[in-house]
């Protein structure tokens, strides 16, 4: 009897649920009831939809000989685009990194005026195309606006690297400050206000305890903001050219093939996207616990 | 039991939505109407250059209401539309350089017999308005600090000819120094050019008109002996499903009727 | 000048408020918040801390005005209710973090975490992390976190309300050694009667961002003034009028029932009678006794509670609650629907106006 007690007490895995594994315990969901045709029906739903998706994946993946994907891979113009799109990826994620972190931490804390329109304006880029923000972009930092001072300068956006850089930092900004203000939200004020009370100013706060309790949050918001970056493709296009061998990133790669007529780079630059795409989803759900 | 029950669901759904999208089709063709219409209910898919959306819209409109058919039009790049007419997904061609109707007769793609001329292309020299860098030729486009948008020679027909043109002129070499950025289609070149951010590209004649028209950009012309004058040519594929249909249409936008939309758009007819 | 003054503080955040609220405490006291939920106790509290900043009043610590002070600058700590302990570190590094401000050397910093913790009984604990802990564990190691610092003034904000009676009993006991240790001045917010019983020296009652009354713990209990008071400290509120005055005797028409109270009054008065449960004796038949009330009724419900029984007795119009030991109860064989008799003294039945 004793021992069976013991073995109750095995039975509950508390490390694993602090390993986050059992967010969501199915145990807790209907079990055990009579299966009804609505659940059936939207269990079918999900199912039928997914194949549909995981099918097209599959197409893009099986079209291609492996021997037409390795040639691909190993051109010159597909090394290109991938050195390329990770410097300027990963250039863009540490500035929206940088800079979205306060942008979110002000929205979440404080109150100040003009706080709703800066969601608003933050919240545009969401519903619009990615091309009327490469057009927006290249209005503004052309030369009706803002080149002449940053020619001036000495530098250089439109139909530049920098040009694909700053294109990714603003598709992937709003994104990255929705992210991190839900982190920041979900993080009770309070637990700034004690340590407050211990004699930490606002920024030792900051730095002690809101941003190690942020950093999953943090490090899932890079994730996705890499993987806007590496996906941005309409805003980078219209602002830096989607020159040949010049300003050329995986999806301009994609997008300069299908009009080269040149299938097999188009899909192999279209796998590597998929499978960038796929890692940053599955790190996002493996940190974030899938809390999108 | 669970699973076979899955199963069965996943069925029945695929089953109700192959057969929805039949009964859509099936309804989208106006069967009832007056039955003196020649295509009523048939149909054919136009792989148009992207370059000729304003009448070739137009064109096909007018072809519905003539003949009841129906007309689908994919419009882009040339080189993406070689792709489709390769794949069979494409009954009329008409690409925006005769060069690929060319490569689509050497490999058997088109019948040789249906391609007619139907425009010329004729490329020019399209500048922002007051023309910052004064540009009046094509030799000005070698001068140093001019900044030019071309098209990817890869790419559009735009891209192909003007590299033919400059090589003609022997400038290439200035010219691609000059050049800032190269672009897959040729409305990206118009944008570059009408948001000031290049001094020069070299576009068709007719996109430049539109542009002209509303006072965003000046055209200079390039004289003839130095310019590579194209031809849009339409061709009937090989694989079309209604060739009666086909063969109507093609010789519609070629005819005599459909010269004044061509020219309203500002294409010169090729005979003239 | 008193230790803590809150002098006419005025605030008004996010639809709560206070309003002219005053405030004083000497060192060393421990005071109880008590009020309906939603009446500003936290947001007192918080203000205080200096979260808010106050539309107007001042608030003076130890002879220092410290309304315009920063938070890290005040010397006050806080126990919420859900700790908020910090997740990502453990419960050592929990406590000596709020130390490192005050102390630079890492073996003083350690003797200080270790004091604190015998003394809460948290020595084993140390080197968890709080989702590991216990509700009442997490509770003990909070206390630590803001008694290390030999805070000027502890602010705790119903620390306990979420633990269960025993854990909350044994935690209390704890509390009280450890605050007579570190001696410092609480102000506690709280629902709950016995942290009033057995901590606090003084109670204020704050009803809708206003202080309704002050005093030692028996005055507002024994006496409560305004109505309200009365309800939220669970006494039975009767509404009558001043029948006629029988000698000493006040005698009081109440909802159907005839009440003598020795307390004053004038005849024709409409006024309130307060019966504390525990002052009722419930019997199975008229028994003479000293009490002057003697009121017959039936048994509605009978409700444990804690270790104490609570039996609604419906009388004339009124429903009466007495608290009475499971003992008695028995004995009694109080059941729904059993008759049953309410006895208590003229002096227990007070007027309130």
């Amino acid at each position: 009897m004793r021992f069976l007690k013991s073995l109750e007490i095995l039975k509950i895995p508390e490390i694993l649920k602090t390993l986050n594994i059992l967010r969501a315990p199915d145990s807790l969901k209907a079990k055990g009831m009579k299966y009804s045709w609505f659940r059936n029906l939207t269990i079918g739903f999900a199912f039928f939809f997914t194949l549909l998706l995981f099918l097209s994946i599959g197409a893009l993946l099986f079209v291609l000989k492996p021997s037409e994907i390795l040639s691909a891979l190993l051109s010159e113009e597909m090394f290109y685009s991938m050195k390329l799109s990770m410097l300027t990826s990963s250039a863009s994620t540490l500035s929206v990194m940088c800079c979205s972190i306060p942008t979110a931490y002000a929205l979440s804390r404080y109150s100040f005026p003009g706080k709703g329109l800066i969601k608003t304006v933050l919240g545009l880029p969401m519903a619009f195309p990615e091309l009327v923000m490469g057009l927006a972009l290249l209005l503004l930092f052309g030369h009706g606006f803002l080149g002449p001072y940053f020619e001036a300068l000495g530098i250089k956006i439109t139909f530049t690297r920098l040009g694909i850089a700053v294109a990714q930092f603003f598709v992937a900004f709003p994104f990255a400050v929705r992210v991190i203000y839900s982190t920041f939200e979900d993080i009770n004020p309070r637990y700034e206000q004690v340590s407050r009370s211990f004699g930490y100013g606002e920024f030792e706060t900051f730095r002690y305890v809101t941003l190690p309790m942020a950093r999953s949050g943090l490090f899932a918001s890079g994730v996705i903001t890499f993987a806007r970056c590496i996906g941005a493709f309409g805003a980078v296009l219209i602002l830096a050219g989607g020159s040949y061998m010049h300003t050329e990133v995986l999806p301009v790669t994609l997008y300069l093939n299908i009009s080269y007529g040149n299938l097999e780079m188009a899909i192999t630059s279209g796998i590597l996207l998929m499978g960038i795409a796929f890692l940053a989803i599955f790190s996002f759900e493996r940190f974030e616990g899938g809390r999108l | 039991m669970r699973k076979v029950c899955t199963f069965i669901l996943i069925m029945v759904l695929a089953m109700t939505l192959a057969s929805s999208g039949c009964t859509e089709k099936g309804e989208s063709t106006p069967v009832s109407g007056d039955a003196e219409k020649e295509f009523e209910g048939r149909q054919i898919t136009v792989c148009s250059g992207a370059g000729l959306i304003k009448p070739m819209n137009e064109l096909i409109a007018n072809f519905e209401t003539e003949t009841g058919a129906n007309i689908e039009v994919r419009y882009g790049g040339s080189a993406e539309l070689f792709g489709i007419l390769t794949s069979k997904e494409c009954d009329i061609f008409i690409p925006g350089d005769y060069y690929y109707t060319g490569q689509a007769m050497d490999r058997n793609y088109v019948f040789n017999e249906s391609v007619t001329n139907l425009t010329l292309h004729i490329p020019v020299i399209a500048v922002p308005d007051k023309n910052p860098k004064n540009i009046s030729g094509l030799e000005d486009l070698a001068n140093p600090g001019v900044k030019l948008a071309l098209g990817d020679p890869k790419g559009p027909a735009i891209g192909k000819v003007s590299e033919a043109i400059c090589e003609k002129a022997g400038i290439l070499p200035e010219v691609e120094n000059n050049t800032i950025v190269r672009t897959a289609t040729v409305n990206q070149l118009l944008i570059y050019v009408v948001s000031d951010e290049v001094d020069a590209a070299i576009i068709w004649e007719d996109m430049a008109s539109w542009g002209e028209a509303s006072g965003k950009l000046d055209i200079i012309p390039i004289p003839e002996e130095q310019n590579k004058i194209k031809t849009i040519p339409t061709a009937v594929s090989v694989y079309t499903r209604d060739p009666e249909l086909a063969e109507e249409f093609n010789n519609y936008i070629a005819g005599e009727g459909a010269e004044e939309i061509w020219e309203k758009w500002g294409f010169e007819p090729c005979d003239s | 000048m008193s230790f803590l003054e809150v002098r006419d503080l005025c605030l008004n955040v996010g639809g709560f408020e206070l309003s002219r609220i005053e405030l004083k405490a000497e060192k060393g006291d421990y005071l109880a918040l008590i009020g309906p939920t939603g009446s500003g106790k936290s947001l007192l509290l918080e203000t205080i801390i200096g979260f808010y900043r106050l539309e107007k009043g001042r608030i003076i610590l130890e002879e220092k005005d410290i309304t315009d002070l920063p938070p890290n600058m005040r010397q006050i700590s806080i126990v919420y209710q859900d700790h908020m302990l910090f997740p990502h570190m453990d419960v050592f590094e929990n406590i000596a973090y709020a130390l490192r401000k005050k102390l630079r050397d890492k073996k003083q910093i350690e003797a200080e975490v270790r004091q604190i913790a015998g003394v809460l009984g948290i020595g084993e604990l140390l080197y968890r992390k709080p989702a590991t802990l216990s509700g009442g564990e997490k509770q003990r190691a909070a206390l630590a976190r803001s008694l290390v610092v030999r805070p000027k003034l502890l602010l705790l904000d119903e620390p306990f309300s979420a633990l269960d009676a025993r854990t909350r009993e044994k935690l209390r006991e704890m509390l009280k050694k450890a605050i007579s240790e570190y001696s410092t001045t609480v102000l506690h917010v709280t629902h709950d009667f016995e942290d009033v019983w057995t901590l606090a020296n003084r109670v204020v009652v704050i009803r809708r961002g206003e202080v309704m009354q002050t005093g030692d713990p028996e005055s507002v209990f024994k006496r409560p003034s305004p109505d309200f008071v009365a309800e939220f400290l669970g006494t039975n509120v009767l509404k009558g009028k001043v029948k006629a005055l029988e000698g000493k005797l006040t005698v009081i028409e109440a909802e159907g029932l005839e009440i003598y109270s020795s307390d004053p009054a004038e005849p024709g008065e409409d006024i309130a009678v307060s019966i504390r449960p525990e002052e009722i004796i419930l019997a199975r038949e008229t028994v003479e006794s000293s009490a002057r009330n003697i009121l017959r009724g039936n048994v509605t419900g009978v409700f444990k509670k804690e270790h104490l029984v609570v039996v609604e007795v419906k009388m004339g119009n009124a429903e009466i609650k007495a608290v009475i030991t499971p003992t008695s109860c028995e004995m009694l064989g109080l059941e729904p629907g059993r008759e049953t008799y309410a006895v208590f003294k003229a002096s227990n039945a007070r007027i309130i106006r």
